[in-house]
């Protein structure tokens, strides 16, 4: 029965992105880099010109040095079309070990997200982001 | 007894460790370095100067730096000369070098004491600077980067 509630597969498609979210928060505090990138489509791109490679460059930066981070997530919305198709808009703050001497921003981000679904996972592929009272981007 | 100490201890210590060891570590960002590289006269009339002012930028990071807006401040031989905001749209290779130029537009009215400064003897060849600011980076929960940097600048005067 334990088994079962903590194993078995995702009911609906926002329980699954929840599951990809909460899979990713725990990916990012562990500095798990390879699991991150395992997220992303590899036809992921962006608004800024990221690709994926980029956005795994991206993330390298935050796991260079030895500091402990902290994310503190927040689901604002989940929309799903078609069952394959999602936006996913979070709100993010990084907490981490002395945040004003590691050049943390208290501020929390806003992300948007857009994932597809071509097999059983569900993966990112593309994604805005500003800080919050900002336009995204 | 030192010896149940000492087991009791060794935990603690340990600890203790790692925790300094967690907080030793530097920033997310490393600032990078930014010099005042060239000034140049580029038009002079009665009403309004054009200065433009070259820069350098050095990353010290493994990683690039996409700077979204610079701030800045420059004084010329202790004269406040010049300062303002500037979007930025490069990006700054990984341990690499970029340069980028701010054009400076100056009312004579309101700007002779740094003017006269700087052109009291026509334009000089080189005049002592300080350079201060921040760079904002276009990375989620970075902070904007300070820099500051004096020195001595090649002035350029287009025959003025």
């Amino acid at each position: 029965m334990i088994v079962a509630a903590c194993g078995g597969p995702p009911g609906t498609p926002e329980d699954a992105l929840r599951t990809w979210v909460t899979n990713g928060e725990v990916a990012a505090e562990e500095k798990n880099r390879s699991e991150l990138l395992n997220m992303i489509s590899e036809n992921y791109v962006d608004a800024r010109g990221n690709d994926r490679k980029q956005i795994g460059d991206l993330l390298q930066i935050y796991f260079f040095r030895q500091n402990s981070i902290a994310l503190l997530t927040r689901i604002d919305s989940i929309e799903v079309s078609g069952e394959t198709a999602a936006t996913v808009t979070l709100t993010i703050g990084m907490a981490g070990i002395k945040g004003s001497a590691l050049g943390i921003n208290a501020d929390a981000y806003k992300f948007e997200f857009e994932l597809a679904k071509p097999d059983e996972d569900w993966l990112l592929i593309g994604a805005r982001w500003a800080a919050l009272g900002q336009n995204l981007r | 007894m030192y010896e149940c100490l000492g087991k009791k201890l060794l935990p603690v210590l340990l600890a203790s460790c790692v925790l300094t060891a967690c907080a030793s570590t530097g920033a997310l960002i490393s600032a990078p370095s930014v010099d005042l590289t060239s000034v140049q006269l580029e038009k002079m009339s009665l009403s309004q100067q054009t200065f433009l002012l070259g820069f350098d930028v050095d990353n010290p990071n493994a990683f690039p730096l996409p700077v979204k807006a610079i701030e800045y401040r420059v004084w010329f031989d202790d004269e406040k000369f010049a300062g303002g905001a500037t979007e930025g749209n490069f990006t700054i290779p990984e341990r690499g070098r970029d340069d980028f130029t701010i054009s400076v537009d100056l009312d004579f009215l309101s700007t002779a004491a740094q003017l006269s400064s700087l052109l009291q003897r026509g334009v000089p060849d080189t005049v002592n600077y300080e350079l201060e600011g921040r760079l904002t980076v276009d990375i989620p929960f970075a902070r904007p980067l300070p820099f500051f940097s004096s020195g001595v600048v090649d002035v350029q005067g287009k025959g003025f």
